[in-house]
């Protein structure tokens, strides 16, 4: 399902840069990929922290705006083992998240530009539960999983290296609504995140 | 206790020092948890007034108590709800919790039963979604009801009444009624100093004729000197964490065990909430072999001790 989920972007982001630049006046500004630190956020839950990464195109519809698409997520973040009468019990999440959204650029200088993005994301996410009764009765794991929609927002500077490159850093947040829509307690997972990235232009 | 910052919290009762001051009769209505088979303590009882029944039992194998997990529960129903018994500790095999009732002639079911998502129901994630599922435990279909005596309502003391020496003697008073087969008192001592309190609490068979009256010495229930012993084990004593659940008493059962030196402690005052049941057996279910099944009527008062 993940490795359907980011086929299925990569071609939504070529086809967009197809698109784009046959459009006239929107045109391929600049790739991009960060890595970080995203802080996951369910209500009622404590999930750890978890590296993350995200990689994209970005496209010019005018001096200010870009058009973006990107592919994200989140990796392994555990909750602590909680324990109830009931047993023992851990749950992990993983998720891909596709973006596709506007970047509002502002240049402070000639090398230094702030941004803002906002746009909207398709997740696709998998739980899992593991699970154990104090070895009374035997262990076992189960996971779901759930595709949906939600959206996304951040703040950031870049700053040019060279004509080629340039670096990055943002905070990103990340809403992934009613995970589990179907179940009898549907949740959203929010991730905000800090990430350093690199962009190139060709 | 985490939420009750600056305090000094203990669950104990009292040891030997206490019980040659403060002796009950042996229990006639409470059998030994057989060694073989199933065995059950289970007790319902009814407060003086209330529409709530508060419910406490534990299920036994081969004489050891069970701890019910991967979806195994204990079930209480009356005729107007049904709720699962949650445990004071994981593990602890001891069960409680409240329901409602609006005929108490109904009585309670107490019931084992398999069933994975209600077990997991206080858990954040969709459990209809996310479940391991073991598959039911030896003890599940066991099951064995309770009904009650007569109401029992104390005329006396009043609450609150003022007492402030330890000399003083406290008498209780109530209603008799043929249906009773035993009375039981149960208190709670909370004793403050400053900010600091400490909490104990006894349980005693009063004797099997109901008499209507009973006087206890205050010193038997608040010593002046010597070490209140700590009981790591309540295996017996579903009354008292029937009464901790009456007056929100902090949590029997879940203290490790400490000894308080009550002559180092200086006592600004205590409140002490006595608890009379009137006590009726009921047979167990079928498949038990052991133990017991009270169903019982109570009343309680709080009384202040102010030396």
């Amino acid at each position: 399902m993940m490795l359907r989920t980011l086929l299925g972007a990569s071609l939504l982001a070529l086809s967009l840069s197809t698109v784009a630049e046959t459009r006239q006046g929107v045109q391929f500004d600049h790739g991009f990929f960060s890595a970080g630190y995203d802080w996951i956020d369910v209500e009622g839950a404590d999930f750890d922290g978890t590296v993350a990464a995200e990689i994209g195109a970005r496209w010019t519809l005018n001096d200010l705006l870009l058009l973006e698409a990107g592919l994200s997520g989140i990796f392994d973040s555990q909750t602590d083992t909680l324990e109830d009468n009931t047993g023992s019990y851990q749950l992990s999440i993983n998720s891909w998240d596709f973006l596709l959204g506007i970047q509002y650029r502002h240049w402070f200088a000639e090398q230094l530009a702030g941004y803002v993005r906002l746009g909207a994301l398709v997740y696709n996410m998998e739980i899992e539960l593991d699970e154990a009764f104090y070895d009374l009765k035997p262990a076992g794991s189960d996971s779901a999983s759930d595709n949906g929609f939600g959206f996304y927002g951040a703040v950031g500077v870049t700053y040019q290296l060279n004509p080629g490159w340039s670096m990055s850093s943002e905070l990103l947040f990340k809403r992934r609504l009613d995970f589990l829509g179907d179940s009898s307690k549907p949740f959203d997972v929010d991730s905000t995140g800090f990430s350093i990235g690199l962009r190139h232009s060709f | 206790m985490p939420e009750i910052l600056g305090r000094i919290l203990a669950v104990v009762t009292l040891g030997c020092v206490l019980s040659a001051c403060y002796s009950g009769s042996s229990d006639s209505l409470r059998e030994p948890v057989a060694l073989e088979g199933f065995s059950a303590t289970v007790q319902a009882d009814l407060p003086a007034g209330a529409q709530v029944i508060n419910v406490a039992a534990s299920f036994y194998k081969d004489g050891r108590k069970q701890p019910l997990v991967g979806g195994d529960i204990i079930e209480a129903e009356s005729d107007r709800d049904a709720v699962i018994l949650r445990s004071l500790e994981n593990l602890s095999g001891n069960y409680r919790s409240q329901l409602q009732t609006d005929d108490p002639a109904a009585g309670v079911t107490f019931t084992i039963v398999h069933d994975p998502e209600a077990a997991r129901a206080d858990r954040w994630y969709p459990v209809d979604e996310l479940l391991v599922d073991p598959g039911p435990g030896e003890l599940v279909g066991l099951s064995t009801g309770v009904s009650f005596p007569d109401p029992l309502v104390l005329d006396a003391p009043i609450g609150n009444e003022l007492y402030t020496d330890r000399s003083q003697d406290i008498v209780l008073t109530w209603a008799t009624s043929p249906t009773t087969e035993q009375i039981r008192l149960s208190t709670v001592q909370t004793c403050y100093s400053g900010d600091r309190s400490v909490q104990w609490g006894t349980s005693a068979i009063l004797g099997a004729t109901d008499t209507g009256t009973h006087t206890l010495n205050l010193g038997a229930l608040i010593p002046a000197t010597n070490f209140i012993n700590s009981v790591t084990n309540f295996i017996d004593q579903l009354s008292l964490i029937i009464v901790s659940s009456i007056i929100e008493a902090y949590s029997f059962g879940l203290i490790r065990p400490q000894q308080i030196e009550i002559e180092t402690f200086q006592l600004d005052h205590c409140t002490v909430s006595l608890t009379i049941f009137r006590e009726i057996s009921n047979d167990l279910g079928a498949g038990i072999s052991g133990g017991y099944a009270i169903g019982s009527t109570s009343d309680t008062v709080t009384v202040r001790f102010q030396p």
